[in-house]
C-alpha cells in the first residue's frame, strides 16, 4: 500500500471524525431567520405586535 | 536457393551501389536505395521491379540503426511508406522492418509521431480471423478472443505501398494494397492483414518516446494527443479508490442518520392548546449548552396558514431571539390524484448559551384560509428538546466520499472515449 493510500485513509477517518463532531454538537445547524439583534442592547421586540419596535 | 549467412554487403546489381546486407538469411527481397531497383535477394539480386521518382518518406528511423526494444536488440532493415485515402482524406505512416538475430523479423511504425511495435502473433484466436467482410456484415461492433483477452473492432484500413526501400522478408511492390482489419484490447492491438496472397495476423504495442533515442534517433516535434495504443493511465480504475470511499461512505451514512434519529432529551411540552389560550408563557431548564436545542410548534391548519411568533429569554432574562415563522398545509385532488403541500409543523434550532430555566413565548400573528374548505389554526402543540445532534454534516461527506468513485468511473470513461475516438465502427442506432 502506498503512502499516497495510507494518507488517503487517514484523512478519509479524519474526516469523518471532524464531521461526526460537528454534527453530535450540532454546528452550523442553527436555525438561519432568528433575529438575535434584540440581544445588542435594543430595546427588543413585542411578542404578538407583528414584529414591530416599541 | 537461399542466401549465404555470412554474406554483410552486396553491389546493386542495377547501379553498382554499395548496399549493406542487414536482415539476416530470410531476406527476400532488397530495393536499392539509390535508384529504387528491387532485387530478389533469394536469386542473386536479379532485378524484380524498378520504382523511380518515389519520394522517401518523412522517419526518423533509417535502414542500419539498431536499438533494443523489451531488451532485444534489433536493426532497422527496410522502410515502407503507406498511404491510405478514405473519404477526401488521407492518411500516412510508414513501416520500418526490423531484424534480431535471436527474435527474427518485426516492424516499427512511425504513425502520427507514435512509434509502434508489431510482431507476428501466433496464438490462438477465436475466431481465428476477421476479414472487412466480416466487419461489413456484422449489426454488433465484432471482437475476438485471445489468451483470456477480448479485442474488439476498432477499424479498416486498405493502404497503398508508395515507397519502398532496403531488405524485407517479403516482396512488397510500390503500389500494391493491403487491407487490415484492426481489434483493439486492453494494452495491445491485433492486425488481421489481408493481402491476394496472405492471411497474417499481428499484434501492436505501443512504445515510449523513449524508444526512438534507443535506436539513436530524434523523436518527432509533432506527436498527435490520441493513439489507441497508447497507456492513457486513467482509464484504468484502481480498485482502492473505487472500492474504500465506498467504505467510507457508508460508514458516514450510518453516522448521519444515527446523529439524525437521535431524539435528544425533551424539556418541555404542551399539547393540543387551544389557539384561545395563546399567547403562551413556557418555562423549561436548559443544560446542556453544548448541543443543539428546538423548539417545535405544530398546529391543525388545513388549506390555510399561521403566522407564529416565538420569542426566548434566557436565565438573565435577556432576549435570546425572535422569530417569525408561517406554518401551512394545504391538499387536494387533481386529475393526477391527490396531493398535499407544505407542513403543520416548524421547528426552530439554536444553541443555548447559558444553562438554566428559560421562557419561551409564541404568540399566533395571524391565521388565514386560502379555500372555503380551509380549518384555520385551532390547536397547538409545542415541544422544547435539548441534546440533539445533526446527521447534515455526515450525509454532505457521504456525498463527498461518493463522487470520488463517480469522478475515478467519469475520468476513465473520458480516458477510452479519447481512446476509441478513432474507431471507424459506427453503431446502427448512431447512424439514425
Amino acid at each position: 500500500m502506498t503512502v499516497f493510500r495510507i494518507l488517503f485513509l487517514i484523512v478519509g477517518l479524519s474526516a469523518i471524525a471532524g464531521a461526526a463532531w460537528l454534527g453530535y454538537y450540532g454546528v452550523g445547524r442553527d436555525s438561519s431567520d432568528l433575529d438575535r439583534s434584540v440581544r445588542a442592547g435594543s430595546a427588543g421586540r413585542v411578542i404578538g405586535a407583528g414584529g414591530q419596535i416599541k | 536457393m537461399t542466401r549465404s549467412p555470412d554474406l554483410r554487403a552486396i553491389n546493386c546489381t542495377a547501379c553498382g551501389a554499395g548496399l549493406d546486407v542487414l536482415g539476416g538469411g530470410r531476406v527476400a527481397t532488397h530495393i536499392c536505395p539509390y535508384c529504387g531497383t528491387a532485387l530478389d535477394a533469394q536469386a542473386d539480386y536479379k532485378v524484380i521491379a524498378s520504382y523511380s521518382g518515389i519520394v522517401r518518406p518523412s522517419s526518423p528511423l533509417r535502414p542500419g540503426m539498431s536499438g533494443q526494444i523489451d531488451g532485444v536488440t534489433f536493426t532497422v532493415i527496410g522502410t515502407l511508406g503507406w498511404e491510405e485515402r478514405y473519404g477526401g482524406r488521407t492518411w500516412t505512416w510508414v513501416d520500418h522492418q526490423v531484424f534480431s538475430p535471436t527474435h527474427g523479423y518485426a516492424w516499427l511504425t512511425v504513425e502520427d509521431g507514435h512509434l509502434i511495435f508489431s510482431r507476428r502473433y501466433r496464438k490462438p484466436c477465436f475466431p481465428d480471423f476477421i476479414t472487412s467482410a466480416t466487419v461489413e456484415r456484422a449489426e454488433t461492433r465484432p471482437d475476438i478472443t485471445s489468451e483470456g483477452e477480448t479485442f474488439r473492432y476498432y477499424e479498416t484500413s486498405t493502404a497503398e505501398i508508395t515507397y519502398a526501400e532496403g531488405e524485407f522478408n517479403w516482396t512488397p511492390k510500390v503500389g500494391d494494397r493491403a487491407t487490415v482489419v484492426s481489434c483493439l484490447g486492453p494494452d495491445t492491438m491485433l492486425s488481421f492483414e489481408e493481402s491476394a496472397t496472405e492471411r497474417e495476423v499481428e499484434v501492436s504495442t505501443w512504445l515510449p518516446p523513449a524508444a526512438y533515442a534507443a535506436f539513436g534517433a530524434e523523436a518527432p516535434r509533432h506527436v498527435s494527443r490520441n493513439h489507441p495504443l497508447m497507456p492513457y493511465p486513467q482509464r484504468h480504475m484502481p480498485k482502492f479508490y473505487m472500492t474504500v470511499p465506498l467504505v467510507l461512505a457508508v460508514l458516514s451514512l450510518f453516522l448521519g442518520i444515527l446523529f439524525g434519529a437521535a431524539k435528544g432529551t425533551q424539556v418541555a411540552r404542551v399539547a393540543d392548546l387551544p389557539v384561545s389560550g395563546l399567547p403562551l408563557e413556557l418555562h423549561f431548564t436548559i443544560t446542556d449548552t453544548a448541543r443543539l436545542a428546538e423548539i417545535e410548534v405544530w398546529t391543525d391548519v388545513t388549506n390555510a396558514w399561521a403566522w407564529f411568533e416565538v420569542g426566548l429569554t434566557d436565565p438573565d432574562d435577556t432576549p435570546v431571539f425572535e422569530a417569525g415563522r408561517e406554518v401551512g398545509f394545504y391538499s387536494g385532488r387533481d386529475n393526477e390524484g391527490t396531493w398535499t403541500e407544505g407542513t403543520r409543523r416548524t421547528r426552530i434550532r439554536f444553541h443555548p448559551e447559558t444553562p438554566g430555566d428559560h421562557v419561551l413565548d409564541l404568540a399566533l400573528a395571524e391565521s388565514e384560509r386560502d379555500t372555503p374548505g380551509g380549518a384555520l389554526a385551532s390547536r397547538v402543540t409545542v415541544t422544547v428538546t435539548e441534546g440533539l445532534s445533526t446527521g447534515w454534516w455526515l450525509f454532505l461527506l457521504t456525498a463527498v466520499f461518493l463522487a470520488i468513485p463517480l469522478l475515478v468511473f467519469l475520468r476513465a470513461g473520458l480516458a477510452n472515449t479519447r481512446r476509441w475516438s478513432g474507431s471507424d465502427w459506427t453503431d446502427e442506432d448512431e447512424d439514425d
